[in-house]
């Protein structure tokens, strides 16, 4: 029997993989940087969180509509970002998340600055599923998202995405339709972070517009970042270890933000590719030590 | 009528405040097309050397030259040692190094400094000027006055100096103006630091205008200068400079009429993303560099 | 090699040790140590630990020494969350108290008492959070008795006739000002407007120059110490006449750092009454300012209470559960507390207590009146 304080973190790992996976879509499959995902982890969770309060919707259904929701808010910045260059579209999502943040806290519709409380346990058979439940819930859904982007991946629209990223003008000769794939990349993406943004709602059982602001997007930015944009495995393991480790190194904890700002001009600048990612030190290391070729052989993108 | 000119003074140093913060970043796009976003973590530095000079010899006059000499060199250095390594990278790469700079200078000034407010009081903030219910403080004045007289300088310096023309030079045309024999490894340099040195004595203007530091102080402001930027015409210094008035005065003006309808920074993104869908140029044109 | 990874974490997590020493009384904490609210935090870290000595010294809870488990919640909700489970279970405490503000309160608050943990919170004002659980309890002065007490004391120790409203937008600037909303116009305070402005707000003066126009006796003000100092400071640069009334937390010593001279005269509405004659207020202050060299706030106090409240209740009723929560909710009159005497628990578990007003001068806060009307300090 694992103890209930382990469930938050394993809860929060999932959650933490799932943000990640989702920058990691868009800038891994359509070169796209968003500095603001927080943005729309918050549009996930404040939809879920108000079908069931206010609606009393099922929080199956809930999860879907609140990816749903994202997505459609994704959709919108996509189009916008077909406009921009890369850097601005990057300042663009950054902006995006400080004018979420703001409505939430200003509109009437979404409880102000008092958040959303009260917000109901799933239930699974007739009964408020246990922590142990929930905990098994994500994981299942970070396995199946995992499947999703990796199939994706494998499948034509991966290298419509590779394609853009790595030559724009040679895709486009090539005949892949360039703003068509760009915003399918940013509508995957966020109805990921919806969905890690539902998830969080439904454990904390209680949210506010201050849990979703721009030092989380740098969060979820450095955690993707570290691991290595692009791969499955490097979003996946960077939010590993930017989750477990500091529970262990309760002291790091007063250094967090430093710790995050550090490695990521630290990775940017000696290994765009992350920890994890093609060719990095780490991968090439561990592929010395263990001899095969084949251990890490076509995961990295 | 007391009322409209006390707004009016208090978006001109608001404004005042924008436009020395924002010259040293568009001075970087201008030149090198990075979105420097550790331009706001130097700002900070600025005003914690001010303070701290302040507090140790008891006297505004030493804050200044503390924080213009800080801010060079860590303008500098930031160049010399991060910027130069990435600065033919894609854009993204230089912005996502920089703010990664912002967010753990922030953090480490936080531990230096302590988390919260810190009081940098000169003595003479409560002095003014008083005609009738109008009120002018002593910081107004000094705000406004002191950012005049360095844009005059800027002015002077990028229009009628040798090393104005081979910035200029090097902004419009990097590979031609190595080509003529400008270094442009120096210019960007000498860059950083005239930019930083300007935000450095913004630093210390915003402490004595509130008569406080924080090490958090940066945070709104590292992102508003984009809005600064994108609205002023990306690289353009006059535009800038009156962009950033504008935004002041919006702003003062916006508040006093219909209140906080959004959070301030809400409010300048909504325009900065606007403008930069309907007029990607900026809304001061892009005509010619400076 | 995904695998091996995700085991080996999982080996790291299995292996935490999970320890617990006898005959010592494990009571949690936590209050916001980094963070914006970092300056609070620390007060109230420091009010706690100086209960928990008090206890010790005077010969801990029935023989045994009391240990103070605590943590830093960050202001987060997120935190405050991880924080709880972990003083539950690993740390296995007996009862916890907050030194926190209402949002990481708030949301630690159902954890607790699904847990059966008792659960104190001091400064978290927010009505949901002792609602309908019985094992949290609210020594805070909830938010809307702040404003009711506003009004009151505008009206009758000022004589205000109109007030303008300057609201801080997050749940305490909003909550506060909710009651004075209400009670003012019972008082005969004419309430000219509303201005709202965002947590965190430096500038002031726009707001202020229209105040400024519409000329009222007394200018409410909800915020904490960093917007109140600004708030004051304009105001007497722009020539502001109004009085400004405040509420706890205006309640800092760094109200004074930074505003200096402006803040002479703002009244404010709290729970620590600098002039109490109750020994245990005294000998707090006293202790407290000799070994910080600052003066406590409410803040501080609050913890300190939040601990002796734990404290006391397990002392009389042992270390069950049930039992702690039971003694607390009995508390009548208990006076071996810094913030006068706590008069009861109701029965959603909020204290109702006598509410000092402060006014401040020559940069100090110092008693003005107090408020015991029933129909105003009944939460």
């Amino acid at each position: 029997m694992i103890p209930a304080y382990y469930h938050t973190i394993m809860t929060f790992t999932c959650i933490n993989i799932l943000l990640s996976l989702s920058i990691g879509v868009l800038a891994g499959y359509a070169g796209q940087v968003s500095l603001g995902h927080a943005a729309f982890m918050a549009i996930g969770a404040y939809a879920s969180a108000m079908l069931t309060v206010t609606f009393k919707v099922s929080f199956w259904l809930a999860m879907p509509a609140a990816a749903l929701v994202s997505a459609m808010v994704g959709l919108l910045l996509g189009v916008i970002a077909l406009r921009l260059k890369e850097d601005f579209l990057a300042i663009t999502t950054m902006g995006l998340n400080f004018i979420v943040i703001g409505v939430l806290l200003y509109a009437p519709y979404f409880g102000k600055a008092l958040g959303i409380g009260d917000i109901p346990v799933p239930m699974l058979f007739g009964e408020e599923m246990g922590r142990g439940m929930y905990t098994a819930l994500c994981l299942a859904l970070v396995a199946g998202v995992v499947a999703a982007v990796w199939w994706l991946q494998r499948s034509w629209i991966g290298l419509a995405w590779r394609g853009i990223r790595e030559a724009q003008d040679v895709a486009q000769v090539m005949g892949v339709n360039i703003a068509k794939f760009k915003i399918f990349a940013f509508v995957i993406s966020t109805a990921i972070a919806g969905i890690a943004g539902s998830l969080y709602a439904h454990f904390l059982l209680f949210i506010t517009p201050y849990d979703f602001g721009f030092p989380l997007s740098i969060q979820i930015l450095t955690l993707a970042v570290l691991g290595g944009l692009g791969a499955i495995r490097g979003p996946v393991l960077g939010a590993i270890l930017l989750t477990i480790l500091p529970e262990y190194l309760r002291f790091i904890q007063d250094y967090r933000m430093l710790t995050y700002g550090l490695l990521l001009v630290l990775v940017m600048m000696y290994q765009p590719q992350g920890l994890f990612g093609h060719k990095s030190f780490l991968t090439e290391g561990l592929k010395r030590l263990f001899g095969g070729e084949e251990k890490i052989r076509g995961r990295a993108a | 009528m007391g009322t409209f000119l006390e707004n009016l003074v208090t978006g001109a140093a608001l404004g005042s405040i924008y436009a020395l913060i924002s010259i040293g970043m568009t001075m970087v796009y201008g030149l090198l097309k990075i979105l420097h976003v550790a331009h706001a973590g130097v700002y900070v530095f600025g005003a914690l050397l001010g303070l701290l000079a302040f507090r140790l010899t008891g006297s505004i006059l030493f804050a200044f030259p503390a924080a213009v000499l800080g801010c060079a060199l860590m303008g500098y250095l930031l160049y010399r040692f991060m910027y130069r390594r990435v600065q033919d990278e894609k854009p993204l790469i230089p912005l996502i190094v920089g703010i990664g700079m912002f967010t753990a200078m922030g953090d480490a000034y936080r531990l230096a400094a302590g988390p919260y407010s810190i009081s940098f009081e000169h003595g003479l903030a409560q002095t003014g000027i008083v005609l009738g219910t109008f009120h002018i403080s002593f910081n107004q004045v000094l705000v406004i006055g002191s950012a005049a007289a360095l844009l005059v300088l800027v002015w002077l310096m990028v229009n009628k100096t040798k090393t104005g023309l081979a910035w200029r030079a090097s902004a419009q045309d990097r590979e031609v103006a190595m080509g003529i024999g400008v270094n442009s490894n120096y210019m960007f340099g000498l860059n950083f630091m005239f930019g930083s040195a300007l935000a450095g004595i913004a630093g210390v203007l915003v402490g004595l205008y509130y008569g406080a530091v924080n090490a958090n102080m940066g945070e709104v402001w590292a992102y508003k200068v984009f809005v600064v930027m994108v609205l002023g015409g990306l690289g353009n210094v006059t535009g800038t400079v009156i962009a950033a008035y504008l935004l002041g005065l919006a702003e003062t003006f916006i508040i006093s009429s219909w209140g906080y309808f959004l959070p301030r920074d809400a409010i300048a993104f909504i325009c900065m993303i606007l403008v930069l869908i309907l007029m990607p140029n900026g809304v001061m044109g892009k005509r010619k560099q400076v | 090699m995904k695998k091996a990874i995700v085991a080996a974490c999982l080996a790291l997590v299995l292996c935490l040790p999970l320890a617990a020493l006898a005959d010592e009384v494990k009571i949690g904490f936590h209050a916001p140590l980094t963070g914006w609210a970092a300056a609070d935090g620390q007060s109230a870290l420091r009010g706690a630990q100086l209960a928990v000595e008090f206890i010790n010294a005077d010969g801990g809870i029935n023989g045994n020494k009391v240990a103070m488990v605590y943590y830093d919640d960050r202001i987060e909700a997120k935190e405050s969350v991880i924080v709880a489970r972990k003083l539950i279970e690993s740390d296995r405490v007996v009862g916890v108290v907050s030194g926190s503000y209402s949002t990481p309160t708030r949301a630690a608050a159902p954890i607790y008492d699904r847990n059966k943990v008792p659960y104190i919170s001091t400064i978290g004002t927010h009505p949901e959070i002792p609602m309908n659980r019985d094992y949290v309890f609210q020594i805070a002065v909830m938010s809307p008795i702040h404003g009711r007490v506003g009004a009151w004391m505008a009206a009758e120790t000022l004589k205000a006739k109109s007030a303008v409203l300057l609201v801080m937008d997050n749940d305490f600037g909003s909550a506060v000002t909710d009651g004075f909303r209400i009670m003012a116009p019972k008082y005969g305070i004419n309430i000219l407007k509303e201005y709202n402005y965002p947590l965190g707000e430096k500038d002031f003066r726009s707001l202020l120059s229209n105040i400024k126009n519409d000329n009222p006796d007394v200018l409410w003000a909800s915020g904490y110490y960093e917007e109140a100092a600004q708030i004051a400071k304009q105001a007497k640069e722009l020539g502001l006449k109004a009085t400004i009334i405040g509420q706890e937390g205006y309640d800092s010593p760094k109200f004074f750092e930074l505003a200096g001279d402006a803040t002479n005269g703002v009244v404010i509405t709290t729970n620590l009454d600098r002039g109490s004659q109750s020994p245990m207020a005294q000998k707090f202050l006293a202790e407290f300012f000799k070994q910080h060299k600052v003066a406590a706030d409410m803040v501080a106090a609050s913890a300190f209470d939040g601990m002796l409240v734990m404290a006391h209740a397990i002392k009389t009723a042992g270390t069950k559960p049930d039992d702690i929560a039971k003694a607390i909710g009995e508390m009548k009159n208990f006076e071996g507390v810094a913030t006068g005497p706590l008069l009861a628990f109701d029965a959603q578990g909020v204290v109702t207590r006598y509410i000092p007003v402060q006014i401040v001068k020559d940069q100090a806060f110092t008693s003005l009146t107090v408020c015991k009307d029933p129909k105003l300090i009944t939460p």
